[in-house]
């Protein structure tokens, strides 16, 4: 990853095609990592600023920061 | 992709050889009693055919290649099993049902896991279980000095075991099966959250049921899962051996066989579903939305009616689990997560989303346990001291949290869609809810209550 780019959780309507969307996506700076079409979810990166792009591509409906889960190790006492 | 391993057991191979169409009940019986198999099950297996489509059926398994036997070709429709040679299979056209050996069987990939296409003619296909006159038993308690109910599944069990015993001491090997005095509670034990959840007495098996668990992979050779078809995929790079230990336990939880090995409980909900293993946190217990989301889209591309998500993070709704959440009821699937061991604290996502069933924790006394988050919970079950698998070497481990509470939903909820084919998606959901016993609580502590299984 890029210095200053950060993996995002792209979110459509699921009413526009996702190849569509896709396209639009890296036409912003979006590089695409998986296209979930059950779900209706495009994952990638991109800066900040590219971002801003791809919140206006039309059928996008939520950008999110990629985030970190973490169930702790395995002898913790609650799981 | 998906791989999938299809692991054949060598408990399978050993009455491959033995469970013929033809074989003589005392042959199955020492073949069971060699391999140590105390399921009942003699290695064949019984097809039931569609009401009407009996003839069709039986046609198919000829045009299928299997040497098929007709009771009609003996007197009086009275088949002798012993006389009908090398036959693959033998149909009695009276009631519908065939019988398979063990090898055509498994040659055709029919088996009681293997899914049935809805224009096949036949209507299941079950293990044919060694049946016992109920007198054995009673005699043999007689034997022992003590008393039994005739409908006592242990009875079975020692009788299982004199007639074993007995043969075995006819054919002079000088096997001695040891009858165990707590071998009632063998039969009957299980853990406090499946009977808490009614799940023993529940007639239903998860068969045909797709499952999945979204967590830490799954210990692929645990003793307790030989022999049963597992579907995995793995989405953190990592081979979905689990090196962690959670997605073991959960999967047990949920999946786990009805009468595991020598002394321990059953602690396994839905004994006949599909498994599907996605692994979706390294063996470190950590992953990613992006993962996650992986995860569950592959589950729902693979219709797993019921999706087991024990996973979180604290923080508010994230529009992509509510759209993965919609993507699955729209598909006929149901997202079941753990609500979070922040309690206090409000429910985690992706349990806080509107359109994935959240799970709080119960303790043994049925009280919500004080790690549970509160808040937006739809129902509750046992997630304190729950007894389940762990990778090997260990075997097994008792643990708690709501991550232990989310399989016994997910458990139950696949023993419900098997009642009815339209028990999927929201009605599913809404079926869990309308069923649990309800608790002295607030529902943003237990939701509905304690789920039931059918």
């Amino acid at each position: 990853m890029a210095k200053g780019k950060k993996k995002w959780i792209v979110t459509t309507s699921g009413k526009k095609s996702l190849k569509d969307i896709k396209k639009k996506l890296t036409e912003s700076g979006f590089s695409v990592d998986q296209v979930l079409d059950e779900i209706g979810i495009i994952t990638g990166t991109s800066s900040d600023d590219d971002v801003e792009r791809v919140r206006k591509v039309a059928g996008v409906t939520d950008v999110s920061p990629d985030e970190q889960v973490d169930i702790g190790p395995p002898d913790a006492p609650i799981q | 992709m998906a791989t999938k391993s299809r692991r054949s057991s060598k408990k399978t191979k050993a009455s491959t050889s033995a469970a013929l169409a033809s074989s003589s009940v005392e042959e199955l019986l020492l073949a069971a009693l060699e391999r140590g198999d105390d399921s009942f099950e003699t290695g064949r297996y019984l097809v039931t055919f569609k009401e009407g489509a009996a003839e069709e059926g039986m046609q198919s398994l000829g045009t299928q290649g299997m040497r098929v036997a007709s009771a009609r070709d003996f007197k009086d429709q009275a088949a002798t099993l012993a006389d009908v040679g090398d036959a693959d299979a033998v149909v009695f056209p009276e009631i519908g049902v065939a019988l398979l050996g063990a090898e055509p069987a498994q040659a055709r990939g029919m088996s009681a896991f293997a899914e049935i296409a809805s224009d096949s003619p036949i209507e299941s296909v079950d293990p044919e279980y060694f049946a016992f006159v109920e007198g054995t038993g009673d005699e043999y308690f007689r034997s022992q000095g003590e008393e039994g109910e005739s409908s006592n599944p242990g009875e079975y069990l020692r009788g299982f075991i004199r007639a074993a015993e007995t043969i075995s001491k006819d054919l002079g090997l000088g096997l001695k099966a040891q009858p165990e005095t707590d071998v009632e509670a063998q039969v009957l034990g299980a853990t406090w959250g499946l009977i808490a959840c009614r799940v023993p007495p529940s007639t239903r098996s998860g068969v045909g049921i797709k499952l999945a668990v979204l967590d830490t992979g799954f210990d692929l050779g645990h003793p307790d899962f030989v022999g049963r078809p597992i579907v995995s995929q793995t989405f953190v790079g990592q081979p979905v051996q689990d090196l962690h230990g959670h997605g073991t336990h959960v999967t047990g939880t949920a999946a786990g066989p009805r009468a595991p090995a020598g002394t321990t409980p059953r602690y396994g909900i839905a004994y006949r579903s599909l498994i599907h293993v996605g692994k979706v946190l390294a063996n470190s217990g950590t992953g990613s939305m992006a993962g996650i989301l992986a995860g569950m889209n592959w589950a729902i591309a693979n219709r797993c009616a019921v999706i087991n998500v024990s996973l979180g993070a604290v923080g508010g709704v994230q529009p992509a689990y509510t759209a993965a959440g919609q993507s699955a009821l729209n598909n006929g699937c149901l997202i079941i997560a753990a609500a979070g061991n922040n309690g206090p604290g409000p429910t985690i996502n992706p349990a806080n989303s509107p359109t994935i069933m959240a799970v709080a924790s119960l303790d043994r006394t049925l009280i919500p346990s004080s790690f549970s988050a509160r808040g937006k919970i739809e129902i509750a079950a046992p997630g304190r001291d729950i007894f389940s698998s762990w990778p090997r070497p260990t075997r097994y481990r008792t643990i708690s949290g709501t991550s232990m509470a989310c399989p016994h939903v997910t458990g139950c909820g696949a023993l419900w869609a098997e009642t009815s084919p339209t028990l999927r998606g929201l009605a599913l959901r809404n079926r869990l809810m309308a069923t649990a016993r309800p608790l002295p609580f607030p529902a943003t502590q237990v939701g509905r209550g304690l789920v039931q299984a059918p």
